[in-house]
């Protein structure tokens, strides 16, 4: 069984108080694997949250090399990094941060030949990406792999945050059939943040088993107008990538 | 009968407003919407959206009420 050193106690006092979440809240996060897909706006911000709180283990997975058209949102790359891989900026900053988190980085495409190796032995999937054909590979595979699933997605002012559990909740596909044509998108840097927040938030929740997730609920955040809405999304009994599946 | 519509994302860049209110008759569905606003606006023809109705997902042929809210929103791709 995972044990809390004296360090843990002390570095996770204040979230243990959250009523559900003591020590034993804090052991499963010790245990927990968390796969975050893409260290760019959205990924910067949910793997921080993710070491802060004490995930044991993190995989990060990106392409790319750090541009200084990133910093407006990119929080964890800074301009000395301009040219370096994200990943290994996301590694040296996330074991700084908390050195105690386990920090696994990989600097690879995700595509339909690795992506199943690349989430083996994960608790949770984390989506960062900034394109749809990517997010419905990872949508295909959290859904037979039975892993959980949070997304988030971002434009501008506002962002979308779901929290799918396969078998159980509408997968990205029920809700989006049809993805968005190829774009550079226009983003305020604290766009990302609150959603990719939001996204660590529900895994935090998952992993410990408190409060109620954002299954089945889909969450616009209209930054422009500073309001959320929530809108009720269901399976799709004919969805291609999830109808397969049984309830359970 | 009444009815709110609201945008969100590029929609509202391509409509010019974030939310209207629209004049409907009985009987009146949420793809009459959808051909009101491309009148306005063609380009709305090929998108790929997504409609809500009173806060719960939708599909186009979904019979519309007096006080209705219907939300049109794209996928966005941003990360």
């Amino acid at each position: 069984m995972v044990k809390l050193t004296d360090s843990d106690k002390k570095r996770y006092d204040r979230q243990m108080m959250i009523s559900g979440f003591g020590e034993e809240g804090q052991r499963k996060l010790k245990r927990s694997r968390v796969f975050i897909a893409g260290a760019g706006g959205l990924g910067s911000t949910s793997s921080v949250f993710l070491a802060v709180a004490g995930v044991g283990h993190l995989k990060i997975v990106d392409d790319d090399r750090i541009e200084l058209s990133n910093l407006n949102r990119q929080i964890l790359h800074w301009n000395r990094d301009i040219g370096r891989a994200k990943v290994d900026s996301t590694k040296e900053k996330l074991s700084q941060i908390n050195p105690d988190v386990a920090v696994e980085v990989v600097k690879t495409t995700m595509t339909e030949s690795n992506v199943f190796d690349l989430v083996e032995g994960s608790n949770v999937i984390v989506d960062g990406m900034d394109n749809f054909p990517t997010r419905y590979l990872l949508n295909r595979v959290a859904v037979e792999k039975k892993i959980p699933f949070v997304h988030g997605s971002i434009y501008g002012l506002e962002g979308r945050a779901t929290t799918i559990i396969p078998g159980r909740t509408a997968c990205l596909r029920c809700i989006f059939p049809e993805s968005p044509p190829p774009t550079r998108f226009p983003v305020l840097g604290a766009t990302p943040g609150v959603i990719a927040v939001i996204q660590a938030t529900e895994v935090i929740k998952y992993l410990t088993g408190i409060g109620r997730l954002l299954a089945n609920r889909l969450l616009i955040y209209d930054g422009e107008s500073m309001k959320f809405e929530e809108i009720s999304v269901r399976r799709n009994p004919d969805c291609p990538d999830c109808s397969d599946i049984q309830k359970s | 009968m009444m009815v709110k519509v609201k945008f969100f994302a590029s929609y509202r860049e391509m409509l010019g407003e974030v939310e209207r209110d629209v004049q409907l008759q009985d009987g009146a569905r949420v793809r009459d919407i959808i051909d009101m606003l491309v009148i306005r606006c063609p380009e709305l023809a090929g998108e790929n959206a997504v409609i809500a109705l009173n806060h719960v997902i939708t599909k186009e042929d979904a019979k519309l009420k007096d006080g209705d809210v219907v939300a049109i929103f794209p996928p966005v791709s941003g990360g």
